[in-house]
């Protein structure tokens, strides 16, 4: 039972860190991402690559993982500015397609490395260290303080001058323009740190797991994700952590179902998903603003505090 | 000539074509400095499409616009924002998920928080600045009666509200020519006097002002010139009470309702 709480906990950990990515793309800048699992994918093969075919260590595979991640969010954060939002929508579901079947066709080393063989084997960082069991403790705590810098960054992000521009953006163009702030750019700032906090979840995910294949990163993963921040409420980063625990408590919860749901396992891993989609219209339909709605910063204080003085 | 008469905008044969219907038909008018300048004209005369093409929303087909001496062809709307323009902009669009502060302190321009790497670095002079500029948007809120709303989301404020807004963002900007669109359309009449004698103060302390409005009773109040915007063209420019009493601004007004 520790054992499974530990494996739930860093699963909470990863998911948490990518649903945080979403958050600053969603809930901060309005940005309807369909191909969000893109990110997850590079950090997820760019580390692995950088430390089983380049021989790097388990850091600069999660560095690279990171900034292969944020630049290829740059380049999807490019025809925002030419295309409606519902029509970029489809084109990130389509380039995290384009991006998964290239992964899927091309062979990394040898003949069972790589495209639909996945990747197996890979290094887990410091793992002579540790026995089993302290390892997967080390890295749940590894990654759990990873989540907390993530949230920690965000929180600052949002008060930055930075960060309230891209909640203007958020509710369109025109007022941040006539304001002179540079609608284009702030939405690229906005995707590449959205594509280092995904990164960096994929290569967690990828030297926690051992094994990647490009089916870990069909677009059910994308819909999970949105799932766990729409549960939780957009616009506020708690509310994303609470999604992600909702959801990977429910989507884990199959194993100990068996003991009461008479039907056979692959048909209650199907169930799951039947459940999550309930959940979120019963959310959307009674609580429209998801378990944690957006918090507004309160400023009376300052003044009060001002004229005090 | 040049030097002493610098208009402070200048708008030189601006043609713009929407699918073949013309909505700006070359119309030339200057804003000269020390003014407020009214715009007026029936609706579907092309005052939008001139707003927008002064503030880089919409490319001109032909003809250009010289600001402060700086042609705006070819310009971003945040880039000509940044040369002293500002627009105010249609209630429909101000952010209501943010509150009235968070729209306040939107405003002024090149703040060092807006880099990434400024806020990282230079975490102090951020803070600083957003003091700053908070005390500075009390002291604004306070003039437009707004100074308990500061916490309040836009969503919920009323009509007249958001124009005041609208306003005091303009102040907080300080920029050398607010465009105001519609500023006291649908608003109620005491609210709409606050409005004009805003307005009228900010003229003495040499704030420049183009206005767009349908509010006669407020136009002959404000506005020192008029041009008046026909299916367009201008059909006529001038000292306000004398234009709106020409018989063509009359025919087009009268023709139109």
């Amino acid at each position: 039972m520790i054992e499974f709480l530990i494996y739930l906990l860093t699963m909470i950990g990863i998911w948490g860190i990518l649903s945080l990515s979403l958050h600053i793309q969603y809930g901060m800048t309005g940005l309807i991402n369909l191909g969000h699992v893109v990110f997850f994918m590079l950090g997820a093969y760019v580390s692995t690559i950088l430390v089983m075919l380049v021989g790097a260590p388990f850091i600069v595979g999660l560095a690279g993982g990171m900034i292969v991640a944020a630049l290829v969010a740059v380049v999807m954060a490019l025809p925002t500015a030419n295309l409606r939002e519902d029509y970029w929508a489809i084109c990130t579901l389509a380039f995290a397609e384009m991006v998964r079947l290239f992964f899927l066709n091309q062979p990394l080393k040898g003949d069972y490395m790589g495209a639909s063989f996945g990747v197996s084997g890979i290094p887990q960082p410091l793992s002579a260290l540790f026995s089993d069991y302290g390892y997967n403790l080390f890295y749940m705590v590894l990654v759990l303080v990873c989540l907390l810098a993530a949230f920690g960054f965000v929180l600052w992000l949002a008060r930055q001058p930075f960060g309230r521009a891209l909640k203007a953006i958020r509710e369109g163009d025109e007022v941040p323009l006539t304001l002179g702030k540079a609608v284009g750019s702030y939405r690229i700032r906005a995707m590449a740190l959205a594509g280092l906090l995904g990164g960096a979840a994929g290569s967690l995910f990828a030297h926690y797991n051992a094994f990647i294949s490009p089916n870990y990163f069909l677009p059910l993963e994308t819909f999970l994700v949105w799932a766990m921040i729409i549960l939780g409420g957009a616009g506020n980063p708690l509310g994303a952590l609470a999604g992600t625990v909702i959801i990977q408590l429910l989507y884990n919860s199959t194993r100990f179902m068996k003991a009461f749901v008479p039907l056979d396992a692959s048909m209650l891993g199907s169930l799951r998903m039947v459940f999550i989609g309930v959940l979120i219209v019963v959310v959307i339909l009674y609580l429209p603003q998801g378990l944690f709605p957006e918090k507004k910063r309160s400023y009376a204080r300052t003044r009060a505090k001002a004229s005090a003085d | 000539m040049q030097g002493h008469e610098q208009k402070l905008l200048r708008i030189k044969a601006i043609r713009k074509q929407f699918g073949g219907v013309n909505a700006l038909n070359g119309v030339s008018m200057d804003v000269e400095p020390g003014t407020v300048t009214g715009l007026i004209g029936p609706n579907g005369s092309g005052k939008s499409t001139l707003f927008n093409v002064i503030t880089g929303f919409v490319r001109p087909d032909q003809g250009e616009a010289v600001f402060d001496g700086e042609p705006l062809n070819g310009l971003t709307p945040d880039r000509i924002a940044h040369k002293g323009l500002f627009r105010s902009f249609q209630m429909s669009l101000q952010p209501k998920r943010m509150t009235v502060m968070e729209n306040m302190l939107l405003c002024p321009m090149r703040q060092d928080g807006e880099s990434l790497l400024g806020a990282l670095l230079r975490p102090g002079k951020v803070r600083r600045q957003e003091r700053a500029n908070r005390e500075k948007a009390f002291e604004i809120l306070e003039t437009v009666n707004l100074a308990d709303k500061g916490d309040t989301l836009v969503g919920s404020l009323s009509g007249g509200q958001k124009k005041l807004l609208s306003l005091a963002q303009a102040l907080m900007i300080g920029p050398k020519l607010i465009l105001l669109d519609e500023p006291v359309a649908g608003v109620n009449p005491r609210l709409i006097e606050d409005i004009a004698r805003v307005l009228l103060k900010l003229k003495e302390q040499g704030q420049n002002f183009l206005v767009v409005e349908h509010n006669m009773k407020f136009v002959r109040q404000v506005c020192d010139v008029l041009h008046v915007l026909d299916v367009g063209d201008v059909i006529a420019s001038g000292p306000t009470l004398e234009t709106l009493n020409r018989e063509e601004v009359l025919e087009a007004y009268l023709a139109k309702n």
